[in-house]
């Protein structure tokens, strides 16, 4: 089989696809990636098992069906080498791959046979819906940063999404803050589903979907797929049960703390230069028409405190946060001023987008640090 | 009664000298540091004649009552003279020395004289660590000056000690915790040894390699083979040598035997070893079998572990269960905790987890170890609040505050889990 394409079309289509090559590979044919040509059509593949990308590529011109493996590192570090021209792949057998292009040298790719390759059966989804690409980059960015890291509770290191008839619901925690947000008017009518969707997966759509896209979401038993025109990403849902996050969200925090958001954010980049560089605490001390904000390091030195204007209802509170998390929170804010409900010292503070027409609801949920 | 500790101790007239010289010399380049390291005397045995005076003048030795089964755990210093070691197989030792004393070992009684002790020592400097149930190791560097110098806090620690528990003990002190502890070790029994720093190497080099802390039997072997046979030529050794023979730890030893902890004293690294890890192991006279026999053991190490990290203000996040075999054969499995803890609940449950993966059917356990390692700090790392988590952490916390308080004022067995973990019935 032979085909040609142009070297810019080839370099974007594997952007797509290496972020699901494996690093360390379990398996060596793993570190391929897997081209298939049929009727004209070009398409490549990779796999780490958890997570399988096909994207469609561009052809010319071509001669020939069948398919290859290809060395997914080597191939790539040409093609973005190579200038933006014409480049031509000739498949000779057993498994011998050449690249050439116009004017330029000629590469040969030790290739692989495709039967090597993990071939996933095609995903019978029991319920599929489809979302804006705008909707459904907007729910990962609102979720993702409070997914955790911690492999020890491989549940949290995943997005919850609950689909129920009409809405959608995605969720992020790491334990020390929960990010929700609810999307309404879905064009859904089927049953309830809960699933956890790897984070990996959600960052290979993020930076792979346009706004216009209108993927189509498919939900199997163990797995779920994202598709759209020239894409599809297939993953394995993280097994096991969420924790019940419903019933952690504080209904009423009676004490409402309003500030205007830039005015937190640059004072808290300041303070936080100053802060304990494993607790990352700042300490808030709320007061009716301003807060304190104070960091201190005792190990190395140095302490950090501002003070900014603030509307507080409720009585005099002191409480510290990772000042990290505050960031993650405040950088979520679309508006000139936000409000934090506060409880107590120990109790989670919450902070609510606003919603438009009540299509979305937007929570996030944050965890102080106990103070001394 | 009064108490003395150079009568057996040669090693005392090393250096009677007092620190302060050093450590009022404001202009070298690195703060001089004063450490005291406290190891109380053949612990078990002391605390057996001390509650029966009958014994005192026999050789003791605490473990391997059973007849010809189990270990000795410790002897005395009179039995030691027959070559009784801590170790030994009760066979053994009753060949060493038919006339010996071989007693119970009764571990929560010398728990609960231990905490008693570490309470005790708190009160000398706000940087006391338990290393072990008869072991401590103190910074005295800011207290000098209250005490009127370090051999001073040395003499009046082991008078307290003499004088409310009626038991002997060392102190070694030195200029970083691996020479105290050292001291320590070459001025027992009963003794007070100060070292210096720039006396350290001096000190140690005629010492076979194998006294140093750290250097085991397989390491001595090897040195030996190279033609090393004491710590001097340890720290004279070529770097090259003992690189290519060692790795990365061939310089750390040749540190170690000229008294240098890990050069200079940064934020963590004075913390050494010992304290990156706190663990508990226990050998078994009766190699157990049943999985609910070595459960109810496991639960038993896992308070303990748990109280001392508490105790030292610390929380891990790994955790090691060693098993040893009645072949002797070891293994050891570890684990990431979920959370970062000092919460017994929750190294129990992990430690029952490895422990099922680990353990193959039917084998007879000799050893069980248990030990939490990465530990930091308390105050810094445990403060984060928990969406899922806090409100039963902070009721754990209370209860285990409640329990620890308990058995320090009445001792270890005032109190056990239902399922009988720390407490035994007596047979």
């Amino acid at each position: 089989m032979k085909f040609s394409f142009n070297q810019a079309s080839m370099a974007k289509s594997l952007q797509r696809i290496m972020g699901a090559v494996p690093t360390r590979m379990p398996m060596q044919s793993l570190g391929n990636i897997h081209f298939k040509l049929k009727d004209q059509a070009l398409e490549m593949t990779a796999t780490d098992l958890e997570i399988t990308v096909t994207t469609k590529v561009e052809v010319i011109e071509s001669e020939g069906d069948g398919s290859i493996l290809i060395q997914a590192k080597r191939f790539n570090d040409i093609i973005r080498e190579l200038p933006e021209v014409i480049l031509e792949i000739d498949v000779q057998e057993p498994f011998k791959v050449t690249l050439k292009g116009e004017g330029m040298g000629v590469y040969t790719l030790p290739g692989g046979d495709p039967m090597d390759f993990p071939e996933l059966p095609p995903i019978d989804s029991q319920l599929s819906f489809s979302l804006s690409g705008d909707c459904l980059k907007r729910v990962i960015s609102k979720t993702s940063f409070a997914v955790s890291h911690d492999e020890m509770r491989p549940i949290l290191t995943g997005v919850l999404m609950q689909i129920r008839p009409d809405e959608l619901r995605v969720v992020a925690t790491d334990g020390h803050r929960l990010s929700r947000i609810v999307k309404r008017g879905i064009d859904y009518t089927g049953e309830s589903r809960d699933i956890v969707i790897p984070m990996k997966a959600f960052s290979l759509l993020m930076r792979n979907l346009e706004d216009a896209d209108n993927p189509i979401i498919g939900i199997a038993e163990t797995r779920a797929s994202f598709k759209t025109d020239d894409l599809r990403l297939t993953t394995r849902l993280i097994e096991g049960h969420y924790p019940k996050y419903e019933n952690v969200i504080p209904e009423n925090n009676p004490n409402k703390l309003t500030i205007n958001t830039d005015d937190m954010i640059s004072t808290i980049k300041r303070v936080s230069i100053f802060a304990n560089q494993i607790s990352h605490q700042v300490k808030l001390t709320v007061a009716a028409d301003s807060v304190l904000l104070e960091t201190e390091d005792p190990d190395l030195g140095g302490r950090g405190e501002e003070k900014i204007l603030a509307n507080f209802e409720g009585a005099p509170l002191e409480i510290a946060y990772n000042s990290n998390y505050l960031m993650d929170v405040l950088k979520q804010v679309e508006t000139d001023e936000f409000v934090f409900a506060l409880n107590t010292s120990n109790d989670a503070a919450v902070f609510q987008g606003t919603t438009v027409d009540g299509a979305e609801d937007f929570l996030i949920l944050l965890m102080p640090i106990r103070l001394k | 009664m009064s108490w003395h500790h150079d009568k057996h101790n040669p090693h005392t007239i090393i250096s009677p000298a007092t620190l302060e010289n050093v450590t009022k010399n404001p202009f070298r380049s690195d703060i001089e540091r004063t450490f005291l390291h406290i190891d109380m005397d053949a612990f078990f045995a002391s605390v057996e004649i001390r509650d029966n005076p009958a014994l005192e003048g026999r050789p003791v030795a605490v473990g391997g009552s059973h007849g010809n089964r189990g270990v000795v755990t410790a002897a005395n210093y009179i039995a030691r003279k027959y070559g009784l070691k801590a170790g030994m197989t009760a066979v053994e030792a009753r060949r060493r020395c038919p006339h010996a004393v071989f007693l119970r070992v009764r571990g929560e009684k010398y728990t609960y004289v231990s905490a008693q002790i570490m309470a005790a020592l708190e009160r000398f400097s706000p940087d006391m660590r338990p290393l072990s149930v008869d072991e401590a190791s103190l910074e005295i560097t800011g207290c000098l000056k209250l005490y009127g110098g370090a051999v001073r806090i040395g003499e009046e620690i082991k008078q307290l000690i003499w004088s409310k528990f009626r038991l002997p003990s060392t102190v070694g002190i030195g200029p970083n915790r691996l020479v105290a502890k050292m001291a320590a070790n070459l001025g027992k029994p009963d003794g007070l040894l100060v070292i210096h720093s720039e006396e350290a190497a001096e000190v140690f080099a005629p010492l076979p390699v194998d006294k140093m802390i750290g250097i085991g039997k397989a390491t001595t072997n090897a040195l030996n083979g190279i033609g090393i046979t004491t710590l001097g030529q340890l720290a004279k050794a070529p770097d090259r040598l003992l690189k290519s023979r060692f790795g990365i730890l061939g310089p750390v030893m040749k540190k170690l035997a000229r008294g240098e902890w890990s050069g200079r004293m940064r934020k963590d690294e004075d913390r050494g070893p010992i304290e990156r890890s706190i663990g508990h192991q226990r050998t078994y006279g009766e190699p157990i079998s049943d999985p609910a026999a070595l459960k109810a053991k496991l639960v038993a190490l896992a308070e303990m572990v748990a109280r001392r990290v508490r105790r030292a203000r610390m929380v891990g996040r790994v955790l090691t269960l060693t098993i040893r075999y009645t072949d002797f054969t070891t293994i050891s499995h570890q684990s990431v905790l979920p959370v970062i803890t000092d919460d017994e609940d929750e190294l129990i449950l992990h430690a029952w987890r490895l422990l099922n993966e680990a353990l193959e059917e039917k084998r007879k356990v000799r050893l069980l170890g248990l030990s939490l390692g990465r530990l930091k700090s308390k105050e810094k790392h445990d403060r984060q609040l928990d969406i899922f988590f806090s409100n039963l952490k902070l009721k754990h916390e209370e209860l285990h505050n409640a329990l620890d308080n308990l058995r320090d004022r009445f001792g270890e067995r005032v109190i056990a889990r239902a399922m009988g973990g720390r407490w035994e019935p007596r047979k």
